[in-house]
């Protein structure tokens, strides 16, 4: 404490545990919040075909796609401990081949200050949702498809959110009969 | 490079003005007691401000405003960092080469 440098070094030191500190108290102000937020989907234009995926197996396989509408007001995420949202659609299905399947078909990110109150029409699928083999998504009944998010916090806990409601999509027949 | 240069100058300062640039015993300890009531005032306040303006941002600002303040009132060798300057005595400049200064194993021939 006797030079400059070791006075400016002590200032700065104390200055950091100070800023520890408060993200600290802002991570145990924040972390309770609830972060789950309804939200509504609904499909349109479903159909399923086979298809060979270019960047997968040679054999064909199972292509779902449709168009969504998405209605979810984020806006009360926004708190002052979180500055991203990253949102995406995950479609899950159980087929004879395997029990759990999990496909992402869309996805979004949204920055603080963005538009965040989300009114989505007629929305077309923005990765292809293909099924791991043939005939898993043929004649499926129950492909359950929910809106997932993380928040992305200054501080504190990177969080997988699943929003409250969802929909239940229903697959027929192939739509070309050429196989 | 810029580091070395920084702590060269403050070794020079600190050797060749010490008489002049110094703080003394107390003066360290009334600069510490300031910069950390200063330091956690503007983190307080500054916290508070954030938790209002719904901005961290904001916070983090005021705790840099107190940061700049007390390294302004604390760094630089002030007079309230010499208190004790009227009853502190300085020691008459020694004669180089007065054999009582040294130890006798290096007594000058």
């Amino acid at each position: 404490m006797n030079g400059i440098l070791s006075r400016l070094n002590a200032v700065f030191a104390f200055g950091m545990w100070v800023c520890t500190g408060m993200t600290f108290l802002t991570f145990l102000v924040t972390v309770g919040i609830d972060m789950t937020r309804p939200h509504d989907l609904a499909i349109h234009n479903a159909k399923v075909s086979l298809a060979r995926d270019p960047h997968g197996p040679n054999a064909k396989q199972d292509l779902a796609s449709f168009t969504f509408d998405l209605e979810v007001d984020t806006t009360p995420l926004f708190h002052w401990n979180n500055k991203q949202l990253f949102m995406y659609l995950l479609a899950e299905y159980e087929t004879h081949q395997n029990d759990i399947n999990q496909v992402i078909v869309w996805d979004k990110i949204i920055m603080r200050g963005e538009k965040s109150n989300l009114q989505i029409k007629n929305k077309p699928l923005k990765y292809k949702f293909f099924d791991d083999g043939a005939g898993g998504l043929k004649e499926n009944s129950d492909i359950k498809l929910t809106l997932y998010y993380n928040t992305v916090p200054n501080a504190g806990l990177l969080r997988i959110v699943k929003a409250i409601g969802g929909t239940s999509l229903a697959l027929g027949d192939y739509a070309s009969k050429r196989i | 490079m810029v580091l070395a240069l920084i702590q060269e100058a403050g070794d020079w300062l600190n050797n060749y003005m010490g008489r002049w640039w110094y703080v003394d015993y107390k003066g360290q300890a009334r600069a510490e007691k300031m910069f950390q009531v200063i330091l956690v005032l503007s983190g307080v306040i500054g916290w508070i401000y954030g938790f209002l303006t719904e901005s961290m941002q904001n916070g983090m600002i005021v705790l840099g405003g107190g940061a700049a303040l007390s390294s302004l009132l604390t760094i630089p060798p002030w007079f309230w960092l010499r208190p004790q300057e009227k009853e502190l005595k300085w020691h008459e400049e020694l004669d180089e080469d007065d054999p009582k200064l040294y130890p006798s194993w290096e007594k000058k021939e």
